[in-house]
């Protein structure tokens, strides 16, 4: 009786076994951000932040960087009378992200910077954001595509949105099982706010798994308490600010006892 | 490289950078008499500070550095306070109704076609006749024989011929207090809808049209400019929080001592040299401006408040 069992027992654990091999495989997602807050404080000149974590080692991952969605209003460039370029219309996109980073392993970095298929189809880059975002133009026949394009470049030169080519290193292999890291330069620009930074595993060419950690970046110490008084007591602000100005101004006059400066 | 966070502008700046712009720009002024926020702002712009942020902390630094302005002219007897707060009170109701007029062509979206014409026809007109009239400044002086100008020409008999009369000892003339008030309002006027100081403006309206002597028309023009950049500060501050005061005390500080190397230049050089040179300066600007609206942008988007 005993003997009729033993077989059976056996293969059940060899099944549970294999099941929780490819089990670890498949939740492959171990990883971390650090540091997970960053402090803009009085000498802040941007940051950085790494993520690392583990994947299958026949796996790739991609990392996005997200802030929150906003609406934005900006103004349209166009020939004024046929003839002078200026500001001839008003675009507001809603929805977009205010920041959008994503970072990219050597075998998805391309020459090609921008959008293309291969990103769109795992459900990341440009031109599926592209998708996300609602554009109204005061110009009826407006290209939206374009717009969004002009869009992108704008926030490009800010530094808020990038797509960075070989950001992401794989760095040991062990067990079937890989290492990787991805060194996030935050620039000095990102404001205070709640970012995501997602990780994209991807298998078989298909995205198969999205892992979030949230990014806090926030003002403390002497930005954060000038903000405050700037935005809650705009007026005071206005008069310290005059008054500290006028007293500067005749601390420099008695000093130099001169001419004063530009106006 | 010292970098020091702006909250307000929301981006940090390389402290050396920023002061090297303000004693730039400083040493500009000190040399011209006039000309900070119209170079200062798109400098500003320039370094990654937004532009609504660029020209409200300007003006935070023009109060500072007019304080000491006025102060120093004050002492040497320059500033025709009379005229200055007429000037100012015409000032303050033609930037409100210039601010009104903004709203009105906003709403119907020829604002900025309008702001971009005042711009390039004002530099141009301003630059242009300050060029050709030191240049025969300059001629006159080679020659050593300048004709007596026409002094009994149709404009002096208009301006003698309004009422209320008043002499204004400081500045050696007498004109009616309509004058100040009607150029003060229409400079206020261009003021806000080009958003300048309109420091540029009023010297030449002072120098030509009410023919105040040198000296003493940039002694009341920093008077008038204090005020206009305190309430502009304020407003900016209360309505927009727009004013970075930390960015304003590193401009401050350049500009000042900009100012004084560039005051020492001044001494050096003539009045038709001086004004050559700012009419080129003026003009540079000016054909910048005019290159920017006969060409296509790089980018076909802006963030508003940018020209």
């Amino acid at each position: 009786m005993r003997n009729k069992f033993l077989p059976a027992i056996g293969l059940a654990l060899v099944m549970l076994l294999v099941c929780a091999a490819s089990g670890a495989a498949q939740t492959s997602s171990s990883i971390h951000l650090e540091p997970g807050t960053v402090s803009i404080g009085a000498m802040y000149n941007g940051a950085q932040v790494t993520l690392t974590g583990t994947i299958p080692a026949s796996a790739q991952v991609l990392v996005e960087v997200k802030g929150e969605r906003d609406k934005v209003v900006l103004s349209k460039k166009g020939k004024a009378f046929g003839l002078l370029w200026m500001n001839t219309g008003e675009v507001s996109l809603e929805n977009a992200p205010t920041v959008y980073m994503l970072n990219l392993p050597e075998a998805y970095s391309s020459e090609e910077d921008g959008g293309n298929a291969a990103l769109t189809s795992l459900g990341v880059g440009f031109d599926k954001l592209a998708g996300e975002v609602s554009i109204e133009s005061s110009d009826c026949d407006a290209n939206n595509k374009a717009l969004f394009e002009e869009f992108v470049k704008l926030k490009k030169k800010e530094g808020l949105y990038a797509l960075n080519n070989n950001a992401v290193k794989y760095t040991g292999e062990k067990n079937g099982v890989r290492s990787f890291s991805c060194n996030i330069s935050l620039p000095p620009r990102m404001k205070q706010g709640d970012y995501v930074v997602t990780a994209v595993v991807i298998k078989d060419g298909k995205a198969a798994e999205r892992d979030d950690r949230p990014l806090e970046i926030k003002r403390v110490g002497i930005p954060e308490f000038m903000a405050k008084v700037a935005y809650e007591h705009g007026a005071l602000y206005g008069i310290i600010a005059s008054v500290i100005a006028i007293m500067a101004g005749l601390g420099m006059g008695l000093i130099f006892g001169g001419d004063g400066g530009s106006h | 490289m010292p970098h020091l966070y702006l909250p307000i502008a929301g981006n940090s700046i390389n402290v050396l950078v920023i002061f090297a712009v303000g004693g730039g720009v400083g040493l500009l002024s000190g040399i011209f008499g006039v000309g900070g926020g119209f170079l200062m702002t798109p400098l500003l712009i320039m370094l990654g500070i937004p532009p609504t942020v660029a020209a409200a902390s300007d003006s935070n630094q023009i109060v500072g550095a007019s304080t000491s302005g006025t102060l120093a002219h004050y002492r040497l007897g320059n500033v025709d306070f009379k005229m200055g707060i007429l000037l100012l009170l015409g000032g303050v109701a033609g930037g409100t109704l210039g601010v009104q007029l903004i709203k009105i062509l906003r709403a119907s979206g020829n604002a900025d076609f309008l702001i971009n014409i005042t711009y390039v026809v004002m530099l141009g007109f301003v630059g242009g006749y300050m060029f050709f009239e030191s240049l025969q400044g300059l001629r006159k002086t080679e020659a050593a024989a300048a004709p007596p100008e026409p002094k009994d020409n149709a404009y002096a008999r208009m301006m003698e011929n309004l009422p209320w009369q008043t002499n204004f000892e400081k500045s050696g003339i007498r004109v009616s207090l309509m004058l100040p008030l009607f150029l003060g309002t229409m400079v206020g006027v261009l003021a806000a809808i080009m958003g300048v100081g309109g420091g540029f403006i009023m010297v030449p309206v002072m120098v030509y049209l009410l023919r105040m002597p040198m000296h003493v028309v940039v002694g009341t023009t920093l008077f008038q400019i204090l005020f206009t950049c305190i309430n502009v500060t304020i407003m900016q501050a209360s309505t927009n929080h727009t004013v970075d005061f930390v960015l304003a005390v590193i401009l401050l500080a350049g500009s000042t001592i900009g100012a004084q190397f560039g005051a020492k230049i001044s001494r050096k050089m003539g009045g038709d040299q001086l004004k050559i040179l700012l009419a080129v300066l003026v003009l540079l600007v000016m054909f910048k401006m005019l290159f920017h609206l006969l060409f296509p942008p790089e980018i076909m988007l802006a963030y508003m408040g940018g020209h």
